[in-house]
Formats: structure tokens, C-alpha cells, sequence
């Protein structure tokens, strides 16, 4: 875990170093200032004595700045690069690894669990370094007035800064995981609970769901509770060890030693610091195995990336077929589908058609490349049996999607597209008079959450979308569902006319299906041409 | 920030007796400085008594609870806000983002101001107390020095404050912008991934990612610059000390530990309570929808024989959708509503529903007026499915259970109606796992499922909304039988453009600015 987590640091390492260092000046400074006000509290400072410590003074407060300044830069700086590590790593587990999405623990592994990584690179390594190098330099100091209590002196610092802090920090480890994975799954809940209140409300749940969420997010308090009560115990060792270090210490040292005397408890910070450490590092930990296992996911073999010189159109040989092809489900006992063959050429409408859960989705999946099959394969050819790799497929699903951008945005998804072209599409596809009644046109920004027209509409805009991009196949997934008989026939029309591809369409409409050149009915794992 | 002291109330004795304990070691410390350093040598035994004392007691108060004020407070506190959230309409809550990234990730953090902030601050009080005691008897100025060093750090922090908000605010803004873009980016991850614009709002992401870190910087340079004053001052009054001391050795040493501690501890409250603090623009939101009052609401007719239309007329953009409209649903028969995509049909149902209010026009419920209550209140006898449902994830088992836990009612209800016979043909049967959102089920088996929750839950009145768009013909046929008998007993609204689905209707209502009848058997 450890190495995942410091080759993060490795390329901001000189900043590293730095906060680092900082933090070990300001750390010798503090202990300065402190040492010589004992000093003169003791009597007899001289007046280069004021000076100096007065000057440790600023040279505390500016190099604490710069520790804290460079640390947590070097770990905000981490924490975006990971987590568009983490976005980039869920773009490429997309769509066939999204089955097993839950978007409530993915924000919280974005959010919270990332943050808690800014514990370790902030506040763990520097402190360690630092605790490291300034045990040194006090031992050292200590051996010039007695070698005897440099011993102890690093006796206690042994025991304060590492002895301690291990004492119990397995069990905090094991209480502050368990602690996360609670507030993972409260997280995924909450987010459920939030995205289906109307079905929460239809079945008089909300207020128990409310309810159960409070139970586990007390449970998720009590666990860190429990890990707190053992980090209380470290710190009354740590109380203990400094009593006694301190009466043993003045006992060893010289008579004339009394400012390091009267100071010795407060010379333990850095080591302090370490003793706070488990609870918040284990966090840390936590947060870093469950974003390394995210990361080590592989995709399902799917989409091939497509180069730029992939043909924007198909030309009119063009030819995509599935060959005695065989598919189950990663998971799944029973074959969805087995030895089955279709073939979809360029300029043709070809139907899906069968009862729910026959296949038909499934058997697109397979031509979009989503899923590989078991047996048999996918074959793209160009013309006369030429075999083509590239290929480049529109899907419009069932469900409209939208995003929180501008009309245009959504329509194009940000591939330069000039709006008198959207305008066309959106005329042709009956969409013009709605376009005008939007203020401000093509610029509107869509609130997802509030989608400014109807479901029929969403569906009409989704085909635009599939229109405006140049592709070799177009799949159309129940299109015309939540479409008036009227619009319907329209936008068949407008597809047979503005699409020179192959299409293929999945529905269960007979009144679409008999407007298809040919159809594939699916059943019991076979598919049928009709 | 003062109503943080409603919750957890009853445990704030506990807290105190916590903080005392906690407390405790700094007079045995004072007790140790003057024996070690001064005489008498007493005083180290009696120091060192004090110190053990205060250990054991410490440790057998956590033995027993920990923490408690700040576990009961943000356990009081999350239940107050889960309550507030669930009383409140559906589109008058915060998204899911907002909830998760700002209100319940503030809450948790604020747990930290009843377990550390109150503790130390009452520590730092008491030794300034103790401090006081010795300066007293010592006739000397050190007790004023923190009070001096308080009154500049205050000073300074002052000059910060209005920066420091500001940028508290931008960085929390940044944050929940960040996880909205993640959410709804995930929602629509095919679409995107299927279009090759994957990588392009991926780069979205990773800009909006940067601005949050930059907020973050922004914010930590205004924390760091009251960290370079508070350091500066609170080292130079320890230095001021040795000025301020007079009496016996002993004395002088007892009272510099004191000054020391409260000093260093005092620094630590300062880091700390930008913590808190930098959580105070989303505790302030969380607050305001605590105090937000619900709607007081009566009862609704728990079996309404009539629901009535009344000169209806909704708006879109101050564009009119329609206006007019009259419409009384019955029991004994199937009433269909269709009409051209955009005329309104969905906005229709959710006039009724209460998922928005109608620009103009009642609708009565046994002669009711529905106005006067809730979206949530009216779900609780008006049942609304559309066609893309939402299920829980788990299995159909789990999301069946949720809708009537009656095993026997629940079995009876499904055999009787013959409903989900897809499930015989899955491996896992009822116990398939079906994903977030039933995305592991196909299109039309979401449908059925949902249509077959909402059936369980027995509601005296129905509105379904192109709810068999993916299921096939020979399910529709006999999801139409089910739902044509339902409707001898229920008042039942279904849009659909279906017309297998308008042949079974005993009523066929067309939606085009206006209601007309259209058919019907």
C-alpha cells in the first residue's frame, strides 16, 4: 500500500523536501525559543540571548508557513491527479464494467476518501521525516551536557513518537476501515434514498429510510468513537512517559542544566505529532487501498479506441455481422444467446424483435463491441469481403440522457458542429418550433434534474444527437416508444433520409416493425430472419 | 454556529467531567515544575500524584463512553436533517450531490467542535484560571500576558475574517460542483463512452478538479497567514514570560509550565477552529432547512370514490401548455389520456400528483382540494409510475418486500395477477440481484417490476405514464387485462400513444392545448 501511495510523491518530491525541511527548522526554532525562555525564567540571559531567540521566534513562524504551505501542496496536488485518475480509470470500465456501479460509494471515493489521503501526504510523511531528524538534533544537543540523559532523552522520544503510537495501531487500523466501509455503504444509501424519493414516497418508506440512515451513520460514529478511545489511552501514555521521562531527566542532569530542565516536557511536539498519527493515517491507508483497488479493475475487453482516420461514413458495401455467435453473462448460468448469426448491411433498416429479455439488447451489445462473445465473432467488412476494423456506431437508448451543459453541448458533445447544421437536424426532425420558444436558443443550459421538455422530445433530441455525428451504424434502442403515431412514421423518414448507414432498430411496436426492410425475431436463445 | 449548543444537550455533563479529567495533568505539571526545578521536593511527589490520578481517572471515564456529547450531537443533528429532508416535497431538497458532498460531510466534521474545540477551550480557561492564582500570589503580570496575546491574535484573525468566508465559500461551491459534474457524468457515462466524449469530459472533470484545488490553496494561504501571526505571538509571549515572573524559583517555574501549555494547547485551538470553521457556509445551509417549517397537512380520503379536474390550466416558461381542462376519473373503468409529444400529458399527471402546481384551476379528491397538500402526502393515496422507474438496489425479492413486507398478501397478490412471469426464466429467480437502479434487468422487466411494486402497494388512485414502452406485446396485452381489471375498483389515468392500449379504454381522452374526448368502449 505504502509504495502505491509514495509514487504519488515521487514526481513532487522537491517540494516534498522542502516542507519537510521547513518543518524542521521551525520545529528546532520552537524548542529554541522555549529552551532560552526557560532560561531567563531560571535568570542569567544575556542580551545576545534575547536577540537570538527573538530572531527564532520569526524563523518559527515563517518556516511553519512554508511546511504547512509545501505539504499541502504536494497532497492537494496528488489528490486531483488521482482523482482524475479515478474519473479516466471509470471512462474506460465504461459501459459493460458500469454494471456493477454504485454511484453514492464512487463520490465518496472521489470526495471523502481522497481527502482523507490528504492525512498521509500532508501530515504523515513530513511529520515522520521531521520527528526523525529532530530526535537526532535533541539527543544531540542533550550529549553536549550530559550523555546519560541524551539516552533517556531518546528513550522517550523512542517511546513517545513510535512505541506508542504502534501500541494500538492495528486496532485502530482494523476499527477506522471498518469505520469507512460503513460511511461507503451509508454514502450509497443516502444516494439512493435521495435519487428514488418519489418511489420512496409512493411506498411510505422515506421516513424509515431517513431513520435507517441515521442508525448507520451513528454505527459509522460509534466505530470511530471506539478508535478515538484507544488514541485517548496512547495519549495517557504519552503523558505518563513525559512525567516520568521529565523526573528522571532532571535527576541525571547537571545542576547548572536548568532551563533544559524546567523545559523538557514541551520538547516532545514533533514526536507528539506521531503519537496523534494512527488514527488518521490508518484513514489514510484505507482511502488509498480502496482507490488502488478501483484503479486495478480492468476493463471488459470492448471498443478497440478508434484512430482519427476512422471513415466518418460508411461507404455502401459496408457490412457488420455477428458469426454463430454464443453469449452468457459474466455470472450468469444460462446462454442468452447461442450459435446466432445476423447481419446488418449499409442503407438497410433491420428490426430486432422478440419478448423481453430474449436477446436483442444483448445481440446490440455484442456489435457495439460492449461485451466480446464466447464463441464466435463479430466481423466487419468494407466491400467484397474486405475486412474493416474501425468501425464507429451511434446508440440512442431508451432512456434520454442529458447533461448539465448548453443544448448545443448536449447535442454535439463538444465536437465543433456549426448551428445552422443542428438547426437542420432539429428541423427535420420537427423539433424547430420548440427551438424557438427557447429565449435563448441553442444556448440554454439543460438542468437535467428539470429537463425543459417532454419525454417524446428528450427522445427526438437523442436521435439529433445520433444524427449530427457521422457514424457507420445506427442503433436505435425502442425509439419510438414515447412517440405519437404521427411523429413516428416522421422520424423513420427523416432517419431513412439523413442516414446512409446501416440501422438497426429494437422494438416491440408491430406498427414500427412493419416499417423495417427486414427483422430478426429473437426467443429462447435463437434468432429467427423473418 | 450557536445552535450547534441545542444538540447532545444531555450529555454535556459527561463532556465536562471528560474535559476536567483532561485538564487535570497541567496542575500536576505546575506541581512537578516547582519541586524539579525550585524546593521543596515534596511537591514532585505530590505532582506526580496528581499526574497518575489524572491518567486512571481519564481512562476509566473513556472506559465507559467516549466522546459522548459529539457522537449524541451529530447523531441528533443527522436525524434532525434526515427528517427535515424526508418531510420535505420532492425538488425542494438538495440534489443527492449536495447532500453527500456539503450537509452530511459538514456534519460529520462538525463533530469535531463538541469532542476537541469546547474541551480545549475549556482547558485553556482553566489553566488561564490556575495561572491567575499564581500570578496573584506571586504579585507578577503573567496572567495578563495571554489575555494580551489573545487580544492581537483576535485583531489580526479579525482583518482576515471576511477573506476567509469568502474563500471558505467558493471552496465549498467548488466542492459540490465537483461532485455534481461526477454524478451526472457517471449517470450518462455510455452515452458519452459510445460518442467518444469520454476523454473530453473527462478533461471537463480534471478542469473543474483543478479550480477545486486552487480554492483549496486559496483558502489554506488565508489559514497559513493567521498561522505565520498566531505562531509568531504565541512564541513571543512565551519569551515576554521571563519579564513578566517574580517570587521563588519554584514559583516562577510552576507558572512558566502553566504559561507554556496554555500557550501551546491556546495554538492548537487556533488550527483547529478554521476547521470548524471553514465548515460554516454549509452548516449554515444545513440549518436553514432545519428550521424551515413543514406543511401541516390533514388527512386525505383513504378511499376516494372520485377525482376531479376542475378548469385546469398549466404553463411552461409563461408559454401556456394548456388551459381548460376538465377531467373527473371514476371508478369502474380505464380512462387514457393521449396527444401530440409536448402537449403536456406528463404535466398533467403531475398537477395531479403534486409534483407542480397548476398556473390556474382545482383538482378535488372526494371533493377535497389537493392544493393543500403535500406531493408526499398526496403518494400515500395517489400512485404515480412513469416510464423510465426507479427501483432500490438489491434483489426483486428485497424491492417486492418494500412495497407490501406481507409475504402471504404479496405472494397472493402476484399469482392471483399472474405478474412478472419473466422471473422464471432467470437463473437466480427471485433472488436475482438487480443492480443500481435494476440496471442489471432488461428495459421491459424494469417496467414490469416497478408497475408490480406500484400494483402491491394498493393505492386508491393510479397514474401511469407509457409504462409498457419495452415491454412486449404478449406482456402488454396481459398487463392491460390486469390493469383494466384494477380499474373497476380504482380511478386509473394512463397516458399512452399505445393503440393497443386505447382499445381497452372505456374513456380516450386527446390532449392538444385543450381536453377532448376522443373514444372509448
Amino acid at each position: 500500500m505504502g509504495t502505491f501511495l509514495l509514487e504519488l510523491v515521487k514526481p513532487l518530491r522537491w517540494r516534498w523536501v522542502l516542507s519537510a525541511g521547513c518543518g524542521l527548522v521551525g520545529a528546532l526554532a520552537k524548542t529554541a525559543v522555549i529552551v532560552v525562555a526557560a532560561q531567563g525564567v531560571i535568570g542569567g540571559l544575556s542580551a545576545r540571548g534575547w536577540l537570538i531567540s527573538g530572531l527564532a521566534v520569526l524563523v518559527a513562524a515563517v518556516a511553519s508557513y512554508g511546511e504547512q504551505y509545501f505539504g499541502h501542496d504536494v497532497a492537494f496536488r496528488i489528490l486531483k491527479n488521482l482523482r482524475v485518475r479515478v474519473f479516466a480509470h471509470l471512462v474506460t470500465l465504461a459501459p459493460a464494467g458500469l454494471d456493477q456501479q454504485e454511484s453514492g460509494r464512487w463520490l465518496q471515493l472521489i470526495g471523502g476518501d481522497i481527502e482523507a489521503l490528504e492525512v498521509f501526504f500532508a501530515h504523515t510523511l513530513g511529520p515522520l521525516a521531521i520527528a526523525v531528524g529532530y530526535t537526532l538534533c535533541l539527543c544531540a544537543g542533550f550529549l553536549i551536557v550530559s550523555p546519560v540523559a541524551a539516552l533517556a532523552v531518546l528513550l522517550v522520544a523512542l517511546l513517545v513518537g513510535a512505541a506508542i503510537p504502534l501500541w494500538h495501531a492495528a486496532r485502530v487500523a482494523a476499527l477506522t476501515a471498518e469505520a469507512a466501509e460503513a460511511q461507503r455503504a451509508t454514502r450509497q444509501y443516502v444516494f439512493e434514498s435521495s435519487e428514488n424519493r418519489q418511489l420512496s414516497d409512493q411506498l411510505g418508506i422515506t421516513e424509515a429510510r431517513a431513520a435507517e440512515t441515521q442508525t448507520q451513520l451513528a454505527e459509522a460514529g460509534r466505530l470511530r468513537q471506539a478508535a478515538e478511545r484507544l488514541q485517548n489511552t496512547d495519549r495517557l501514555a504519552v503523558l505518563l512517559v513525559l512525567t516520568s521521562g521529565w523526573a528522571l531527566v532532571v535527576w541525571l542532569l547537571p545542576p547548572d542544566a536548568g532551563a533544559l530542565a524546567l523545559s523538557f516536557p514541551l520538547l516532545f511536539a514533533p514526536q507528539q505529532a506521531l503519537a496523534r498519527l494512527p488514527g488518521a493515517l490508518s484513514r489514510g491507508l484505507d482511502a488509498g487501498r480502496s482507490i488502488r483497488a478501483l484503479l486495478a479493475q480492468t476493463p471488459v475487453p470492448h471498443h478497440e479506441p478508434l484512430g482519427q482516420e476512422a471513415p466518418t461514413t460508411a461507404s455502401a458495401d459496408w457490412a457488420i455481422r455477428l458469426a454463430h455467435v454464443s453469449f452468457t453473462y459474466p455470472g450468469a448460468e444460462r446462454a442468452v444467446l447461442r450459435d446466432v448469426s445476423v447481419t446488418l448491411k449499409a442503407g438497410e433498416v433491420v428490426g430486432f424483435v422478440g419478448a423481453s429479455g430474449s436477446g436483442k439488447s444483448t445481440a446490440a451489445k455484442l456489435l457495439m463491441g460492449w461485451f466480446a462473445p464466447d464463441l464466435g465473432q463479430l466481423v466487419v467488412t468494407e466491400k467484397e469481403g474486405a475486412s474493416a476494423s474501425l468501425r464507429r456506431i451511434n446508440y440512442m437508448p431508451q432512456c434520454p440522457v442529458f447533461f448539465h451543459e448548453t443544448l448545443r453541448d448536449n447535442l454535439t458533445l463538444s465536437r465543433a458542429q456549426p448551428d445552422a447544421v443542428i438547426g437542420q437536424q432539429l428541423a427535420a426532425l420537427g423539433l424547430a418550433p420548440w427551438l424557438a420558444t427557447l429565449p435563448a436558443g441553442l444556448d440554454t443550459v439543460i438542468d437535467p434534474h428539470h429537463l425543459p421538455f417532454s419525454t417524446g422530445q428528450a427522445q427526438r433530441l437523442e436521435l439529433a444527437r445520433a444524427l449530427l455525428r457521422p457514424s457507420q451504424l445506427l442503433i436505435l434502442d425502442e425509439p419510438t416508444s414515447t412517440q405519437d403515431p404521427d411523429a413516428m412514421s416522421r422520424l423513420l423518414a427523416v432517419v431513412r433520409r439523413e442516414f446512409q448507414g446501416a440501422v438497426l432498430i429494437i422494438t416491440h411496436r408491430p406498427e414500427t416493425a412493419a416499417q423495417c426492410d427486414r427483422l430478426y425475431r429473437f426467443g429462447d436463445q435463437q434468432v429467427a430472419s423473418v | 454556529m450557536s445552535q450547534l449548543f441545542h444538540y447532545g444537550k444531555e450529555q454535556v455533563g459527561r463532556a465536562l467531567v471528560e474535559s476536567g479529567w483532561g485538564w487535570l495533568p497541567t496542575v500536576g505539571w505546575a506541581l512537578l515544575a516547582a519541586g524539579l526545578i525550585g524546593q521543596p521536593r515534596e511537591l514532585v511527589w505530590a505532582g506526580s500524584g496528581v499526574v497518575a490520578c489524572a491518567a486512571l481517572g481519564s481512562w476509566l471515564v473513556a472506559r465507559r463512553r467516549f466522546h459522548a456529547w459529539g457522537l449524541a450531537a451529530t447523531t441528533q443533528l443527522h436525524g434532525a436533517y434526515l427528517a427535515s429532508l424526508a418531510r420535505r416535497a420532492e425538488g425542494r431538497t438538495p440534489d443527492a450531490g449536495t447532500t453527500l458532498q456539503r450537509d452530511l460531510t459538514a456534519i460529520d466534521k462538525v463533530a469535531g467542535f463538541y469532542n476537541v474545540l469546547v474541551p480545549a477551550v475549556l482547558g485553556v480557561g482553566a489553566s488561564w484560571v490556575l495561572l491567575m492564582g499564581l500570578s496573584l500570589w506571586q504579585h507578577s503580570l503573567v496572567a495578563t500576558l495571554p489575555i494580551g496575546c489573545l487580544v492581537v491574535v483576535a485583531l489580526v484573525l479579525r482583518l482576515l475574517t471576511s477573506r476567509v468566508s469568502r474563500r471558505d465559500r467558493a471552496c465549498l461551491h467548488r466542492f459540490v460542483a465537483l461532485g455534481q459534474l461526477f454524478l451526472e457524468t457517471l449517470g450518462g457515462l455510455t452515452t458519452l463512452v459510445s460518442y467518444e466524449a469520454g476523454t473530453l469530459f473527462g478533461q471537463r472533470f480534471a478542469s473543474q478538479s483543478e479550480r477545486f484545488r486552487r480554492a483549496t490553496m486559496r483558502v489554506l494561504q488565508t489559514q497559513l497567514a493567521s498561522l505565520i501571526a498566531i505562531n509568531g505571538l504565541v512564541y513571543l509571549t512565551l519569551l515576554l514570560a521571563p519579564l513578566a515572573l517574580r517570587g521563588p524559583l519554584g514559583g516562577r517555574a510552576a507558572a512558566f509550565v502553566t504559561l507554556a501549555t496554555l500557550m501551546l494547547n491556546g495554538r492548537q485551538l487556533g488550527y483547529f477552529s478554521h476547521g470548524i470553521k471553514s465548515q460554516r457556509p454549509a452548516l449554515r445551509e444545513v440549518f436553514g432547512l432545519l428550521e424551515a417549517a413543514p406543511r401541516v397537512t390533514a388527512d386525505l380520503p383513504a378511499h376516494p370514490q372520485q377525482l376531479v379536474m376542475r378548469d385546469c390550466a398549466a404553463a411552461f416558461d409563461d408559454q401556456s401548455l394548456f388551459k381548460n381542462v376538465s377531467l373527473t376519473l371514476a371508478p369502474g373503468g380505464l380512462t387514457v389520456l393521449c396527444g401530440a409529444n409536448g402537449s403536456g400529458k406528463t404535466t398533467l399527471l403531475n398537477l395531479i400528483n403534486g409534483s407542480r402546481e397548476p398556473a390556474r384551476g382545482a383538482i378535488l379528491l372526494d371533493g377535497q382540494d389537493l392544493a393543500q397538500f403535500s406531493a408526499q402526502k398526496r403518494a400515500s393515496v395517489i400512485g404515480t409510475l412513469g416510464p423510465a422507474p426507479q427501483l432500490f438496489s438489491g434483489t426483486i425479492a428485497s424491492n417486492l418486500k418494500l412495497a407490501c413486507p406481507d409475504d402471504a398478501r404479496r405472494r397472493a397478490f402476484l399469482a392471483r395477477w399472474q405478474l412478472l412471469a419473466f422471473i422464471r426464466d432467470l437463473p437466480a429467480g427471485w433472488n436475482t440481484v438487480i443492480g443500481e437502479n435494476g440496471r442489471l434487468l432488461s428495459p421491459g422487466q424494469r417496467q414490469e417490476l416497478a408497475l408490480a411494486m406500484l400494483l402491491l402497494t394498493d393505492k386508491p388512485v393510479y397514474l401511469l405514464d407509457e409504462i409498457t414502452t419495452s415491454v412486449d406485446r404478449r406482456t402488454t396485452k396481459h398487463l392491460l387485462d390486469v390493469v383494466g381489471a384494477l380499474s373497476r375498483s380504482h380511478l386509473i389515468l394512463w397516458v399512452s400513444h399505445d393503440p393497443l392500449v386505447q382499445a381497452h379504454a372505456s374513456k380516450v381522452y386527446q390532449l392538444a392545448g385543450q381536453l377532448a374526448l376522443k373514444g372509448g368502449r
